[in-house]
């Protein structure tokens, strides 16, 4: 299984309305490499949910249930969607602070490179992450 | 015996046909009355939930759309300047600025400038109702 890291303007698509739509599709991406993060995800792996812009924070867990297909929304083939659904949702958000201050969460992309809308996340960090949420 | 004068081929009264026709005509024309007036200065969003098939439904972004991780627009100015809004790879939206031109009542081709030739397309519109417009994009 692969872990991934998905990132969500709150104030246009958030937890919640994940929640309440309970399986979508994750569509709107344009940037090659969050492109090709989508087209290795795989049936059954988990993605933490990141709240960006003013909440920077990870809120909760999806999880794939569909691989890659062309995003519906537009007719250029370039760009994938994945199916989700959320898994489970974080206690306590884990803030983009939280995980820069913790030595063992330096090596995150989300750390190195947060523009990154897709971006693949280690075991380990994973489960920190989580640990930190729980 | 029916007359020829007062049926058609087809058996119908030549009245009802006329009738027939005249709605006909009328409903494409009321289709394809598309108020420019109405269409300028507002930014059209995608409403991707609502395509049929090629053509797509953009509605004003005052719309309250399900949500989504984003969404294309466009507004095209009287002084035939454009503005596509197009998810950008960092999300959010970018605009791009352009120039529009008029092909015929309906079709409008949309130009990026001499760099962004490959971004050019065509617009066609379909119908407009109800802050609601009906259209085709045409790749160049």
């Amino acid at each position: 299984m692969n872990y991934w890291l998905i990132k969500s303007e709150p104030n246009t698509y958030s937890w919640d309305d994940f929640v309440k739509l309970k399986r979508d599709h994750w569509d709107g991406v344009r940037n090659y490499q969050a492109r090709n993060n989508l087209q290795a995800m795989k049936k059954g792996d988990l993605a933490l949910f990141y709240h960006s812009v003013n909440e920077k924070s990870i809120v909760g867990i999806a999880e794939v249930v569909k691989e890659f297909y062309p995003d519906p929304t537009t007719d250029d083939d370039r760009w994938v969607v994945v199916d989700l659904v959320p898994k489970q949702k974080l206690k306590n958000p884990v803030t983009l602070e939280q995980v820069k201050s913790d030595k063992r969460l330096q090596d995150m992309v989300l750390v190195k490179n947060s523009r990154l809308s897709v971006q693949p996340v280690r075991q380990e960090e994973f489960d920190i992450v989580v640990g930190m949420g729980n | 015996m029916k007359s020829n004068r007062f049926f058609t081929s087809t058996g119908l009264p030549v009245r009802l046909t006329i009738i027939m026709s005249l709605t006909i005509q009328f409903c494409i024309a009321q289709q394809k009355n598309i108020p420019m007036n109405k269409v300028y200065d507002v930014i059209w969003t995608h409403s991707h939930e609502e395509r049929e098939g090629n053509i797509e439904v953009y509605r004003p972004d005052s719309y309250q759309f399900p949500p989504s991780r984003g969404r294309r627009g466009f507004k095209m100015l009287e002084d035939k300047s454009f503005i596509n809004y197009e998810i950008a790879p960092t999300d959010g939206i970018v605009e791009r600025k352009g120039r529009w031109e008029k092909e015929n009542d309906y079709t409008f081709a949309v130009s990026f400038g001499e760099n962004e030739k490959n971004r050019n397309y065509k617009l066609e519109f379909v119908s407009y109702k109800k802050n609601r417009l009906k259209l085709k994009i045409i790749q160049n």
